[in-house]
């Protein structure tokens, strides 16, 4: 099966409580958000990040600074869809 | 197996029984579902667990009044809470006032820092084990101290301090204030915000009507007291110091998800119903205090009869010995006290009753006005 590479941008959080609530927030802004294994890339921040769509960036920022929730770390990933 | 059905229950300061059926259904929904390690791991389970622990820890801030959930820890127990606190906010050369009616949890942590160099200072309480605010300010002037440490109600007595007039006059005086909420937990309303302390331990399984092995510790923002127990927290593992984010800082090593889980779904059951359990706990002491009162050679230790206390009666009675008492109320009424000096020597010493102990009722949210008369009647037998 043929598949094609997307950029995603991934957010690091220092703890899983806000992380799992960056989660919480993006679903409410109906952003198409995903949480996995925190990249190496990112350090060792909390054991999970939350992945977006690259499109999505801007929406998820914005979603996040509404929430107060500041992300540790910020890293753009290719990943098959 | 004892057939349950026939306790009359009288042990909730001890631990709160039986509990909410959504306790042990929500246990065993984190066992099944949610069986992975919580803040480690993204998958499926992993995240699960991630997810039941986070969810209690909003529901416990939420219940007890803390803005930011952040603040609440999960620890082994109130006990531990209070170690956690006295140890890591307190080193050599400190002094530290303490109420002179608190509870082994606090004494003997405070025994063990008084070796290492830390001065302790006691404040008598009143005969009824109150403690005055103005007695706590006279010493604070005379003898300025790093922390001080009050219960917010007495596990023996009853009796509710006056935390909120202490945590202003502590902080006038430069000291952080501790906040031993044992008794107070679940069976009186709580606002962390509004209360002022700068720590407030508490056990899951009291009138927070969890399961025992979890507790809660609320810490203020501004009061970082070094952690007990360094370990891994799932993140920054390359760093070999503890994290100093919250609650990570203060929960080193896998947490008792299961205890969490159980302790989430209590909070939610209080948020729910806890103003009228706490409105029938009321009733229900003070018709157990008045009944108690009227039996011959009983003495019922604590504030007088009329005056709020937490729903806890300790009686002494003139002839009959506090365990005499217990043992026949649990072998011929299947009635369950607790005799002795319920882990309070300093308390019995403050009301007088260091050398007989004491037979204590403590009402919850499952005791029944049938249950306190059964409770009237057997006292009144027992003691005849």
């Amino acid at each position: 099966m043929k598949s094609e590479k997307a950029e995603f941008t991934v957010f690091g959080f220092a703890g899983t409580h806000d992380a799992l609530r960056a989660e919480d927030v993006l679903l409410e802004a109906a952003v198409d958000v995903v949480l996995i294994p925190t990249p190496r890339a990112l350090g060792s921040l909390c054991g999970f990040a939350v992945r977006v769509p690259s499109p999505e960036r801007i929406a998820a920022i914005e979603a996040l600074h509404a929430a107060m929730l500041s992300p540790d770390g910020e890293i753009k990933v290719m990943d098959r869809i | 197996m004892a057939d349950t059905r026939a306790i009359r229950y009288f042990d909730h300061a001890a631990t709160s029984w039986p509990k909410p059926p959504v306790v042990a259904e929500s246990m065993i929904r984190a066992m099944e579902d949610a069986g992975g390690n919580p803040g480690r791991s993204a998958h499926e389970l992993g995240l699960a667990a991630a997810r039941t622990v986070e969810r209690a820890r909003s529901a416990v801030a939420s219940l007890l009044g803390a803005t930011d959930p952040r603040d609440i820890a999960f620890v082994p127990g109130c006990t531990e809470a209070l170690n956690l606190v006295l140890k890591g906010g307190l080193k050599p050369g400190d002094r530290v006032i303490v109420s002179s009616v608190e509870h082994n949890a606090v004494v003997r942590p405070l025994a063990a820092l008084a070796e290492a160099g830390i001065e302790v200072i006691r404040v008598a309480s009143d005969e009824e084990g109150l403690i005055d605010p103005d007695a706590v300010e006279l010493v604070l002037r005379e003898q300025p101290a790093r922390m001080v440490v009050c219960q917010h109600a007495s596990n023996v007595t009853g009796a509710i301090q006056p935390v909120g007039d202490i945590a202003d006059i502590a902080h006038e005086h430069g000291a952080v204030f501790v906040v031993d909420g044992a008794q107070s937990a679940g069976h009186l309303r709580i606002d962390l915000t509004d209360l002022g302390a700068d720590a407030y331990a508490a056990p899951g399984h009291k009138g927070l009507l969890g399961p025992q092995g979890v507790g809660v510790l609320y810490l203020a923002r501004g009061f970082e007291p070094q952690e007990l127990v360094q370990g891994g927290s799932g993140g920054r593992s390359e760093d070999s110091r503890q994290p100093r984010t919250r609650p990570e800082r203060y929960e080193a090593g896998t947490p008792n998800t299961f205890g969490i889980a159980g302790l989430g779904a209590a909070a939610e059951y209080l948020r729910a119903h806890g103003d009228e359990i706490r409105a029938r706990e009321r009733t229900l002491i003070r018709r157990l205090v008045d009944g108690l009162s009227d039996i011959a050679g009983i003495r019922v230790l604590g504030p007088r009869a009329g005056s709020e206390r937490v729903p806890v009666a300790s009686v002494v009675h003139s002839t009959r010995e506090p365990d005499e008492i217990a043992f026949a109320l649990d072998r011929r009424y299947g009635i369950a006290v607790r005799a002795g000096v319920h882990c309070s020597p300093w308390t019995h010493e403050a009301i007088g009753t260091a050398e007989t102990g004491a037979v204590r009722f403590s009402v919850g949210w499952s005791t029944t006005d049938d249950d306190i008369e059964v409770a009237l009647q057997a006292m009144a037998e027992a003691c005849a």
